[in-house]
C-alpha cells in the first residue's frame, strides 16, 4: 500500500511537470507561428514622408508597396503616396521617351 | 427447534428471542453472535477491497494522464520544430481560400500597368500555390520584379545624391536585372516551356510594355543607341555590364 502511494506521488510530479513544459512548448509554438504572420510591421507614415521630402521615390515605392501587401494601407495613410509613386514611375518613363526622342533627333 | 420457556417448537435458529413468550433463544445466541461477528469480517474486507480497487483505479487513471501528458508534449515538440511548415500551411490555405479575390487583384493590377505591386503581392503572398490560374502570372511578377529594380537603379543613377549605391555598383546592378529579365522574357516564345509557352494575350502585352518601357529607359537615361537596344536580349551579364559602363562613361 505504502508503495502504491509512493508511486501515485511520484506520477502526481510527473504529470505536474509535464503539464507545465506542455503550457510552456504550447506557448512557444503559438508565440513561434504568430511570429511568421506579424513579424513587420511595415513602414510609418513618418519614414514614408521622409522618403518623400528627400524625393527618394524607389525607396518610398517601396514603402508604400509593402505596406499595401501587408495590408498595413489604412493604418499607416499609405494612399496619401501612392499617387506620388505612380507619378514617380510614369515621370521616369515620359523623360525617358522624351531623352531617346532628343538622341536620335540629334543623331 | 423449541423454546426452552414455553415449549413452542416454531423458533429458528435465527431468532434470538422467542415469538411467543419473549424468553432469549439460548440455541440460537453462539449462531447470531458468530454472524454477528463474520457479518462484520465481512463489510471490513468488502470495505477494504473496494478501497484498493479504487486505489488501483485512480492509479491507473493517473498512469493514463501522465501518458497522455507525454504524447501531447511529444506533438506539440514536433510541431515546434516544424513551426514554418505550420505557418505556411496556413499562408496556403488563406492564398487558396482567397484566390478568385487574388485573381482578380491580379487582373487589376496587370490592367493598370501596375507590374511592380503585382510582383510584390505575388511574390510576398505566394500566390502560385494557389492554382493554374495564378502561376500564369507567374513568369509576368519574375519580369515585373526585374523591372522594378531596373526601374529604380536607374532613377539613382540620375540622383546620384541621394543614392547608397556608387556608379560602378548601379551599373552592375542595372545589369544584373537586365540580364535575369530577358532570360525569363526569351521563354514567353518557347512553347515547349510547358508552364511558359503560351501566354494569354494579356500577360504578352503586360510583358512586351516592361520591354519597351525597360528599352526606351536604357536609351534615355543609359545613352543606348537603337542598335545597341537591339542586341540586348541575347547579351551576358558582363556583356551587359560593359555596354552599360561605356555608354554611362565609367569604362573607356
Amino acid at each position: 500500500m505504502n508503495n502504491l502511494k509512493a508511486k501515485k506521488s511520484i506520477l502526481q510530479i510527473v504529470a505536474i511537470l509535464l503539464t507545465i513544459i506542455f503550457v510552456i512548448n504550447l506557448l512557444v509554438l503559438f508565440i513561434g507561428i504568430k511570429s511568421y504572420f506579424s513579424y513587420d510591421y511595415g513602414y510609418d507614415y513618418s519614414e514614408m514622408q521622409r522618403a518623400l521630402e528627400d524625393k527618394d521615390y524607389p525607396l518610398l515605392s517601396d514603402m508604400v508597396q509593402y505596406n499595401e501587401v501587408k495590408g498595413l494601407n489604412k493604418k499607416e495613410k499609405t494612399s496619401e503616396f501612392m499617387d506620388d509613386v505612380k507619378k514617380y514611375e510614369n515621370d521616369l518613363i515620359q523623360d525617358a521617351y522624351k531623352k531617346a526622342e532628343a538622341v536620335n533627333e540629334g543623331n | 427447534m423449541k423454546c426452552k420457556q414455553c415449549g413452542t417448537p416454531n423458533i429458528t435458529l435465527e431468532d434470538e428471542f422467542c415469538p411467543y413468550c419473549g424468553a432469549l433463544n439460548e440455541a440460537a445466541r453462539k449462531h447470531i453472535e458468530d454472524m454477528k461477528h463474520f457479518s462484520g469480517r465481512f463489510e471490513e474486507t468488502q470495505s477494504q477491497v473496494m478501497e484498493n480497487v479504487a486505489s488501483m483505479s485512480k492509479f491507473h487513471s493517473e498512469i493514463i494522464v501522465v501518458v497522455i501528458l507525454a504524447l501531447l508534449n511529444i506533438i506539440v515538440l514536433v510541431c515546434n520544430i516544424n513551426k514554418s511548415e505550420i505557418a505556411w500551411w496556413f499562408q496556403d490555405r488563406e492564398v487558396k481560400a482567397n484566390a478568385s479575390s487574388y485573381e482578380k487583384l491580379m487582373s487589376d493590377l496587370e490592367a493598370n500597368n501596375d507590374y511592380t505591386l503585382l510582383s510584390k503581392y505575388y511574390n510576398s503572398k505566394s500566390l502560385y500555390i494557389a492554382g493554374d490560374t495564378l502561376a500564369e502570372y507567374s513568369s509576368e511578377a519574375d519580369m515585373a520584379y526585374n523591372y522594378d529594380k531596373i526601374i529604380s537603379y536607374i532613377y539613382y543613377l540620375n540622383h546620384e545624391d541621394i543614392s547608397y549605391y556608387s556608379k560602378d555598383e548601379l551599373i552592375e546592378e542595372i545589369a544584373n536585372s537586365v540580364s535575369n529579365f530577358y532570360t525569363e522574357f526569351s521563354y514567353k516564345d518557347k512553347e515547349h516551356y510547358v508552364e511558359r509557352g503560351n501566354f494569354k494575350e494579356n500577360h504578352l502585352n503586360a510583358m512586351n510594355n516592361m520591354d519597351s518601357n525597360i528599352k526606351i529607359c536604357l536609351q534615355g537615361y543609359c545613352n543606348l543607341t537603337s542598335e545597341d537596344i537591339e542586341e540586348i536580349d541575347g547579351m551576358s551579364k558582363q556583356q551587359l555590364m560593359m555596354l552599360l559602363g561605356r555608354r554611362v562613361g565609367i569604362y573607356e
